[in-house]
């Protein structure tokens, strides 16, 4: 058994292979879906949210950034965004099972994480404002640092989220606004939530805003980087919507869409057309990856350390 | 540059050193640039003096205080002001679920240095939504500070000590405190400070010459208030009161309370404050001492509290004086216990 | 109809008191109402009184039964009732006007002195207000006792104003002066054949009324009689007011006074005491009908009860206390005699008059009722 502070994915970035990047997508998928079991199972109390048909954005974004000195800011559904970054699979599945090795010690659970320049807070819409005030700092240290701020299209409600935007752009602040347009927020599709058009109200900032697939990575990764090395040149906000469906319930068992739509989404999986992508190195990945779990588990399901 | 000697004066010269001193601290909020300074001019001169540091932001409040607290996570030391504390609410989520917890949610591994300024309370007829004292919402929230200087201290000095706290800390102003002049020592009373690690925030206790019939404990824009009322009672009734006016109230500087309860054998405690009694700060301070006091085994003490009515503040100025605590209130508060 | 209204103003009834509480409406609001009518019933801390309309007219009430109002503001109107609703409208509001009477005591003085039975008003704060330590230390004083539960005692009733301000008047009295008394034997045959000499005229007239009568010639030659002694000054009466003590049936005690008696004649005299007696039952005296005596007078007409000393009346020098009437027999040159006396005691303020001043008063009222030679 590999010791704990072994049992990591693997992080990717512009120059990595397509099969790497599938290797570090399919290990969050494997991840969230190991999650959801123990849930199921008993052994995690409390909540959690999984990104599950989201992985590839994730992945791409992520690489697009220079981990050494950019900064990541995500939300309640950020274990994707968390594994991407920093690929510490122990200690994310320690946290979520409380325990004293995990990532916060068991204090910020699924939704609170930190480590290096990650953040994430589960109210909606407050990190968004947070990030704007990380990349200020950032600007005023003068390294060319580039936040990164993940929010979904249901963000889009919460009126502090235009107050966010609209400072990172009055103060022409780096932060790049990589928004998850997933259709759906809870329980309620985006259509009924949202009046207007997702893209134009960055427009309405005066921010640059691409919308891409969401389910190419390498599509994504290339918009990504454009988008971040514009943030870094020209220090001012941009704004990249992704889209791709969330496949999993909005946390455990509050899935209300029906079994039609979920099986179409499911048919779409933009994981499985990666996997295809990768090519003959897939199966040997899952293997990997099935096996880093495993243990992953059995570590967390193991005798606590002393606090 | 002489010595400030109203509290305005004080916040701004406060503002102003921190700014000299720390290339850390960053000042934002409402209109505070030049040459308007603030709502309440408490930040005038100051965008001239330091450029690049005292930032205007649009009318959001809950975007300010997010953004400051990002700035905070990252290093900087961020002065945010929120132009009427009746707004406060707009950023509460931030303050309580971003600022208040970020520190503790991830184990310790960050800071946030965050300072916001607000000026509380009425008695100007600015009417219910620009006249209230909302700080008692923001008391025993975890991992938040709340502060309130008053002319008998040094409110810059104040806001510099919160500036160098490591944690969010709540600065309560007062609309019609700013303009009060600053006093070292008040005739016919020994001036004690006490401030101590547990509660760095000093308490000033002003102790009469002759020994105490009880105390009066109150903070902020009540200061005033409060020493008149000390005042007719003694002249008008010949009781003597002590007068604990607090800098800091939350956390409870319960050590502060302690070392006094030590130095008195008063049986009369009366809190003061604007805001309406239910749910407040004189509750928290009573069961405070009245702990204290179980525990020093001492005889029974009368308490009262002193504050508002139950009811939103009017604008018409007798009707709003019929809401708010007057001098007269205290000093009926006070003999009710005689 | 005249416009005229008659106002009913809030009357001072004593030096001290500056409110008045308006405790009952007798005439209801809007009736009509006669001169001399009884219209509301008033109280102060000292006194209580009614008032009547000096007009004739409708009755409007200015103020709610339980008010207190300053002295001089409007209590009610009487007069046609367009002028009264006019003169109402006019006039500001008594509660508007009066600040509410500054509570002098708080609950805590208040409950201490309940249970003491001190009577707040002989009470000096340490300030504007009278604090629980006053009363404490009042107690201490004065030596007041302490009321706790002891099941050989059961409560029964609150004290009613009227015997606390009795209680305090006495004890009043009794701490401004030094008090002796001196006791004389008067003789009333002089007043027995005054007495059936107008029951031959058909009118009945008590032996209070000649002894009125009599304190009316007499008290004008001893000016020390009627003064009083107060704050280092001496003060004299300038008329002959007589109080005398007037029993209700319930036990209640009241001093009303019969004014000016020096001036009047025995009938006058008479049918005024028939007319205060008669209030006093009732417990209805008007306020001119009681205070500024400068003499006092008691009757106890039980058989067999020889003498007895009467407690003085604050801002009096002496009180006069005539026992039951008797005979006793005297031997006379012809033989044995039987003559109506009874015995008079004076108590008096030694601080004014001494004993032989007294003995010659009580000698000059003797021959003033005796006034003719004894045969």
């Amino acid at each position: 058994m590999s010791a704990r502070d072994e049992l990591r994915l693997a992080v990717t970035d512009r120059a990595s292979a397509l099969a790497d990047h599938y290797r570090l997508a399919c290990g969050i998928r494997s991840f969230e879906q190991m999650l959801l079991d123990q849930f199921a199972l008993g052994r995690v109390a409390g909540t959690t949210h999984t990104c599950i048909g989201q992985e590839i954005a994730a992945v791409a974004v992520t690489a697009a950034l220079d981990r050494t000195r950019d900064c990541v800011f995500s939300n309640h559904r950020g274990h994707g965004h968390f594994l991407a970054y920093c690929g510490e699979v122990f200690p994310l599945l320690a946290e979520i099972f409380g325990r004293p090795d995990g990532v916060c010690g068991g204090r910020g659970g699924s939704q609170h994480l930190h480590l290096r320049n990650f953040y994430c807070n589960g109210v909606l819409g407050g990190s968004v404002g947070n990030a704007v005030g990380v990349a200020f700092a950032e600007k005023q240290r003068r390294d060319g640092a580039v936040t990164c701020a993940w929010l979904g299209d249901g963000s889009f409600g919460e009126g502090v989220v235009y107050e966010a935007m609209n400072i990172a752009s009055l103060w022409r602040l780096p932060i790049l606004f990589a928004v998850e347009a997933n259709g759906i927020a809870q329980t309620t599709p985006t259509e009924q939530q949202l009046a207007g058009d997702l893209a134009r109200r960055c427009g309405a900032f005066d921010i640059p805003v691409e919308e891409i697939s969401g389910t190419d990575v390498m599509q994504t990764l290339a918009a990504a980087a454009r988008a971040v090395d514009a943030v870094r040149a020209e220090q001012r906000p941009r704004c990249l919507i992704s889209r791709a469906a969330r496949l999993g319930p909005h946390s455990k068992g509050d899935d209300t869409r029906g079994p039609v739509q979920l099986q179409a989404a499911w048919a779409s999986d933009p994981l499985a057309a990666l996997r295809r992508q990768a090519g003959a190195a897939a199966d040997a990945i899952d293997r990997d990856v099935a096996a880093l779990m495993q243990e992953t588990l059995a570590a967390a399901l193991a005798e606590r350390p002393h606090a | 540059m002489s010595r400030p000697t109203s509290v305005l004066a004080s916040l701004n010269a406060g503002l102003r050193a921190a700014l000299a001193e720390d290339a850390r601290v960053i000042v934002l909020g409402e209109d505070v640039l030049d040459p308007y300074g603030g709502a309440f001019k408490v930040t005038r001169g100051l965008s001239s003096d330091f450029p690049g540091r005292v930032l205007a932001t649009p009318i959001s409040e809950a975007g300010i205080v997010a953004v400051a607290t990002g700035m905070a996570l990252r290093g900087l030391r961020p002065v945010a002001e929120i132009m009427f504390g009746d707004f406060l609410f707009l950023a509460g989520d931030q303050i309580i679920n971003h600022a208040a917890k970020y520190r503790a949610m991830f184990n310790q591994q960050v800071r946030v240095p965050l300072v916001i300024r607000t000026p509380m309370g009425g008695r100007r007829g600015y009417g219910p939504t620009h006249s209230q004292s909302l700080e008692k919402h923001f008391l025993g929230v975890p991992g938040l500070w709340v502060a309130a200087p008053h002319p008998l201290i040094d409110p810059g000095a104040l806001v510099r000590q919160a500036i160098e706290i490591d944690d969010p800390v709540l600065v309560i102003e007062n609309k019609i405190g700013y303009g009060e002049p600053l006093r070292d020592e008040v005739a016919g009373y020994e001036t004690v400070r006490i401030a101590d690690e547990q509660a760095p925030f000093a308490t000033i206790w002003l102790k009469p010459h002759a020994p105490a019939d009880g105390l009066l404990l109150c903070y902020g824009g009540m200061t005033p208030i409060a020493l008149e009322a000390a005042r007719h009672l003694r002249e008008r009734e010949r009781l003597d009161l002590g007068l604990v006016v607090v800098s800091q109230l939350a956390p409870t500087p319960v050590s502060h309370l302690d070392a006094i309860m030590a130095g008195t054998e008063t049986a009369v405690v009366v809190t003061v404050e604007e805001a309406p009694p239910e749910g407040g700060w004189g509750a928290e301070i009573i069961a405070t001492i009245e702990r204290i006091r179980d525990a020093r085994r001492r005889g029974a003490i009368a308490y009262r509290r002193v504050g508002a009515r139950r009811a939103a503040v009017p604008s018409a100025r007798a009707l709003e004086d019929d809401v708010l605590p007057q001098v007269g209130d205290i000093a009926a508060a006070v003999l009710d216990c005689f | 109809m005249s416009d005229d209204i008659w106002i009913l103003r809030a009357p001072r009834l004593t030096a001290n008191d500056d409110f008045v509480t308006l405790t009952r409406w007798i005439a209801p609001d809007r009736s009509p109402v006669a001169g001399g009518q009884p219209i509301a019933e008033i109280e102060t801390e000292k006194a209580t009184a009614e008032l009547s309309a000096d007009a004739a007219g409708t009755l409007l009430h200015a103020v709610p039964a339980g008010d207190t109002v300053p002295i001089g503001a409007a209590l009610a109107y009487v007069g046609s009732a367009a002028a009264i609703e006019a003169a109402r409208r006019k006039e500001p509001a008594a509660r508007a006007a009066a600040v509410a009477a500054p509570a002098k005591a708080t609950p805590k003085a208040r409950a201490l002195a309940a249970r003491h039975g001190v009577d707040l008003a002989d009470v000096n704060p340490q300030g504007d207000t009278v604090k629980e330590r006053d009363v404490a230390r009042h107690v201490a004083e004065h030596g007041a006792a302490d009321i706790d539960d002891d099941p050989r005692r059961e409560l029964v009733a609150d004290a009613s104003a009227h015997q606390l301000r009795v209680a305090r008047d006495l004890r009043s009295a009794m701490q401004a002066g030094i008090f002796t008394t001196l006791a004389y034997r008067l003789d009333l045959r002089g007043p027995e054949r005054m007495i059936a000499a107008e029951l031959a005229d058909g009118r009945a007239t008590p032996l209070l009324a000649v002894l009125l009568h009599a304190l009316g010639k007499t008290l004008p030659a001893f000016p020390a009689l009627r003064s009083v002694l107060a704050h280092g000054r001496i003060y004299r009466y300038r008329a002959i007011d007589i109080a005398f003590a007037a029993r209700s049936p319930a036990g209640e005690l009241h001093a009303p006074v019969v004014r000016g008696v020096e001036r009047l004649s025995l009938q006058h005299i008479a049918r005024e005491c028939a007319r205060l007696s008669k209030r006093a039952m009732r417990g209805k005296l008007d306020a001119k009908d009681v205070g500024g005596a400068c003499f006092t007078v008691s009757l106890i007409s039980t058989p067999n009860v020889e003498s007895f000393v009467a407690l003085p009346t604050p801002l009096q020098v002496a009180v006069l206390a005539l026992g039951a009437t008797r005979r006793e027999l005297e031997r006379t040159a012809t033989g044995v005699a039987a003559r109506l006396v009874a015995t008079a005691t004076v108590t008096y303020d030694h601080t004014l008059c001494d004993g032989v001043a007294v003995a010659e008063f009580c000698a000059a009222l003797d021959r003033a009722l005796n006034p003719e030679p004894a045969p």
